[in-house]
């Protein structure tokens, strides 16, 4: 296993990191060692315009999972084992599900004669189709459907650890159920939630066959770029670039979250302490 | 009055989003499904008619039907491989303890922190340099690497599960070390062990993300067939490939949940 | 049984009627020590018990009989021969695990056969072995159960069975008891006491409490601290115990710490006054709560009085926390109905110093 891991993981990322050092614009013809490739991408403005929204969405599309996963992660963890049973299947089928399927079914629903275009013409909302494909906001839906599931198991492992009888005090001590939710379950869930965060962050911003089959031309995120470039152009220094750009950042904001969860500000301990 | 008037807000808003959020999830693979079985000839909702016509038509298109075959050859493979190495590295680290084993166990899990797409121009660009591409090893390796995380963990967690104490009862009643793996951890651990295989089949046979990158000889694996497909065109033919592709993962994740229920498949 | 370190002559001439046999064993897991040079030895056919608080380094000790934990320094024997770097697998030893540790994957008949398997014995040979084995814990017709449909009496006895299966020369018992209701408790022990009186098999039985100790053993082994305290039978032990640790924990008693004068009188720190005949300097009395009884007319003894200052009533006797001279004791009666006494209440009673033990405090 250490061979697999070292010879196709560490391996490969230290190859690309050499190559992007490269000279040159086609496969690995240049030889030599320039950062050439990282000042092209950082001054040009389309490229770190990408690069900003792609954060951007990246940190949106966690925020939205967030938001309508914890409730869902949160009951799943409460429900009995007979109720659990079917929900569970429904949050990890997208995730043994095959990328490209799902985002086909995405086709289907936004597509103009899709699923919500009929459906809102033949309610009378809309008088004729629209196009939903190819926008911004399209790419982010499908994206939370496709990391959601990420979410939901993080929080649910975390609530799962979490004893109900902790609530029950706090119901006790007269807290309603947003006290008991704000004082007691966020703090406590707060490693999950981070973990959670994290994920779905990391994969958005990687992600390129999305970005790629709903958004089109007119949506770029950094994960569809680097494939153009490597795929299309073999533009090999330019994308390895670009992909090291994209691990770094994966990286850091991996490291940034740890950070916060390593300070006492947000930690349940830290609450209580401050 | 005003605690109540907040459960009873938290308590809607909370089933609201529960709904909306099971709707979201399944509704991508239900529409597939509803969608293959047209008779038109376009991909219009709701669908025209029923028939089974796309579904002969996979069967009569080359390009689908191969690559479903490299697909599932290559996932066997992979289930295969990874569930030896998972066993025998899971097994390593949860019984021993030896010099540079959180680096091992660091490392099994690191897949999941390097991003696809750069895992993917990775070993694109190291087979490319060992003259590889050809062959099915870029393939096999990438889907290894993803899917070692996940049968490692599923190991581990069985392996965690599983009373240390019955190992020590039967070296008491005379079994040698080996003994006890084969007649006693192994028979314990063996529906930990089916879906970690299984699992590894799913990351392979589903995955797109690293195999886009990674033809074998010409060859494809179906999700990448698909990707390559739906991105110039978008038929029917395409819903009825998908469907059979949510068959293959439905039954797969059926079979784990039976195996060692749905609580652990997260 | 024997404390080496104290007993050297006898150790020598008693080595070779041990079937078991510990010298000088020591547990260490990095600073903290469980086991602390620790010597005890099992005769043939006997049944030693383990007694110690939680903690004590009991359960270590039978583990690294079974081979499970080795030894920091000592040596372990069984029949005489150096096992002490022996895996578990080539050790002559039966152990009932406290979890039982059934294989639920296997079936009864399977359990019980799977230690004949692995010493090679043929299959008619087992198959009649596994009979008498079920037989002997009287559950033949539960052969083909799982581990799992049983009940936790039956999975006992079927780990028993499993253990002495083999023959083994020594049986091991971990607190055997421990998963058991009250009630099945004390019948599993009855039970268990009976076969292996039947099979004859020397046994090492490790329990933290005190009734099973002195019901069920031949000798006691009492240890705290990785250490032993003192070994004995039940008798000796609550008789005669020989430090205040092994008093205190092995029934009920008050202790009294004081000095004995040179006329054999004690004297307790708090003031009270006992004539005996014990041998001058400072010493510990251990009064058991039968030792106190109500002062009655051509008694022996002197009559002193005592306050009430609690009463727990037990059903079938009733016990009294006494201030006695300004030293509190307990007692333990059976009191007419109707005539319990109330805190508050002064009694006269008499503290019969017959088989008082007086414990020397070691000259440190």
């Amino acid at each position: 296993m250490v061979l697999l891991l070292i010879g196709c993981l560490v391996v490969p990322l230290l190859g690309l990191l050499r190559s992007s050092f490269l000279p040159g614009s086609h496969l690995l013809e240049g030889s030599g060692f320039t950062l050439d490739q990282y000042v092209r991408f950082f001054s040009d403005s389309y490229y770190t315009s990408v690069l900003v929204e792609t954060f951007i969405d990246g940190f949106i599309v966690s925020l939205i999972c967030l938001v309508i996963g914890f409730p869902t992660g949160y009951s799943l963890a409460r429900l009995p084992p007979s109720a659990r049973r079917w929900r569970t299947l429904i949050v990890i089928m997208p995730l043994t599900l095959s990328l490209v399927v799902v985002v086909f079914g995405w086709l289907i629903i936004l597509g103009r004669n899709g699923f919500v275009n009929s459906l809102l013409v033949t309610l009378g909302i809309i008088p004729s189709p629209r196009i939903f494909l190819f926008t911004r906001p399209a790419v982010m839906i499908v994206l939370v459907q496709q990391f959601l599931p990420f979410m939901i198991l993080s929080v649910m492992s975390v609530i799962t650890q979490i004893d109900p009888v902790l609530e029950q005090a706090a119901a006790n001590l007269r807290a309603n159920r947003f006290t008991t939710f704000r004082r007691i379950i966020i703090p406590l869930a707060v490693p999950g939630i981070l973990v959670g965060f994290n994920l779905v962050f990391v994969l958005s911003i990687s992600a390129f066959i999305t970005p790629r089959l709903i958004g089109g031309n007119r949506v770029v995120m950094l994960g569809s770029l680097i494939y153009e470039r490597i795929m299309s152009e073999l533009n090999w220094p330019s994308g390895a670039a670009m992909a090291f750009v994209l691990f770094v950042s994966g990286l850091a904001f991996t490291a940034a979250l740890n950070a916060m969860a390593g300070s006492r500000i947000i930690t349940g301990r830290g609450r209580y302490a401050l | 009055m005003r605690s109540d008037l907040i459960d009873n807000a938290m308590a809607v808003s909370g089933a609201c989003i529960r709904c909306l959020v099971y709707t979201i999830l399944a509704l991508p693979a239900v529409l597939v499904i509803v969608s293959s079985f047209t008779s038109g000839e376009t991909m219009n909702f709701p669908p025209a008619g029923f028939s089974l016509r796309w579904y002969q038509k996979v069967w009569e298109n080359d390009l689908f039907m191969s690559a479903l075959w490299t697909s599932t050859y290559v996932a066997v493979l992979v289930a295969l491989v990874a569930l030896v190495i998972g066993f025998a590295s899971a097994f390593a680290i949860n019984r021993f303890s030896f010099p540079g084993k959180a680096f091992l166990q660091g490392l099994a899990f690191s897949p999941l922190i390097v991003p696809a797409v750069v895992l993917g121009i990775g070993l694109l660009q190291l087979f490319a340099g060992l003259g590889l591409t050809r062959t099915i090893y870029p393939l096999l390796l990438g889907h290894l690497v993803l899917a070692i995380p996940y049968v490692m963990r599923t190991i581990l967690a069985s392996l965690a599960l599983q009373q240390r104490v019955l190992e020590e009862a039967a070296m008491n009643l005379r079994a040698t070390p080996l003994q006890v793996i084969r007649r006693i951890t192994l028979p314990l651990i063996l529906p930990g062990l089916l879906s970690a295989a299984i699992f590894a089949f799913v990351t392979s046979f589903g995955n797109v993300t690293v195999s886009a990158f990674l033809t074998y000889g010409g060859k494809v694996t179906l999700p990448v067939q698909i990707f390559a497909y739906v991105d110039t065109s978008y038929d029917p033919l395409v819903a009825a490939v998908s469907s059979i592709m949510i068959l293959v993962t439905l039954s797969v994740i059926l079979t784990i949940e039976r195996l060692i229920g749905a609580e652990r498949l997260a | 049984m024997l404390n080496l370190s104290k007993d050297r002559e006898t150790a020598v001439r008693d080595a070779n009627e041990f079937v078991v046999e510990l010298r000088s064993v020591s547990k260490h897991y990095g600073e903290s020590i469980a086991v602390a040079n620790v010597s005890l030895g099992a005769r043939r056919g006997e049944l030693l018990c383990l007694l110690g608080p939680s903690g004590c380094g009991k359960t270590t000790t039978l583990r690294m009989v079974a081979g499970f934990v080795e030894p920091t320094s000592g040596t372990v024997s069984i029949n005489d021969i150096d096992m002490t770097r022996q895996p578990p697998y080539r050790r002559d030893t039966g152990m009932v695990f406290q979890s039982y540790a059934l294989f639920p994957h296997m079936t009864v008949a399977e359990n019980v056969a799977f230690g004949l398997e692995n010493l090679k014995w043929a299959r008619a040979e087992r198959e009649e072995r596994v009979k008498e084995m079920l037989r002997l814990v009287e559950l033949p017709h539960l052969a083909e159960r799982l581990p799992g449909q049983l009940s936790g009496g039956q999975q006992q006895r079927i780990a028993l069975a499993r253990a002495l299966a083999m023959r083994p020369s020594v049986l091991l018992l971990d607190e055997p008891f421990s998963n058991l209701d009250a009630q099945l408790r004390v019948r599993m022990r009855e039970e268990l006491r009976e076969v292996i009186r039947g099979v004859d098999v020397t046994t090492l039985f490790v329990t933290h409490d005190q009734e099973e100790a002195l019901t069920m053993s031949d000798r006691i082994v009492v240890m705290n601290a990785g250490r032993i305290e003192q070994v004995g039978t039940p008798g000796e032990i609550y008789e005669a115990p020989s430090t205040s640790f092994v008093a205190k924990f092995i029934g009920w008693c008050s202790l009294l710490d004081g000095i004995v004068d040179a006329d054999g009188t004690f004297r307790s720190s708090g003031g009270l006054c006992l004539k005996g005949n014990w041998s001058p300097g400072p010493g510990t009395a251990v009064i058991r709560p039968e030792q106190i009884r109500l002062f009655s007319h051509g008694a022996k003894g002197v009559a002193q009085n005592a306050r009430v200052l609690q009463s727990h009533y037990y059903g079938g006797a009733t016990r009294l926390l006494l201030d006695v001279n300004g030293e509190q004791l307990t007692m333990q009666d059976r009191f007419p109905f109707g005539r319990h006494p109330k805190v508050g209440d002064v009694l006269n009673i008499t503290i019969c110093i017959d088989d008082m033990r007086m414990i020397s405090a070691a000259p440190s």
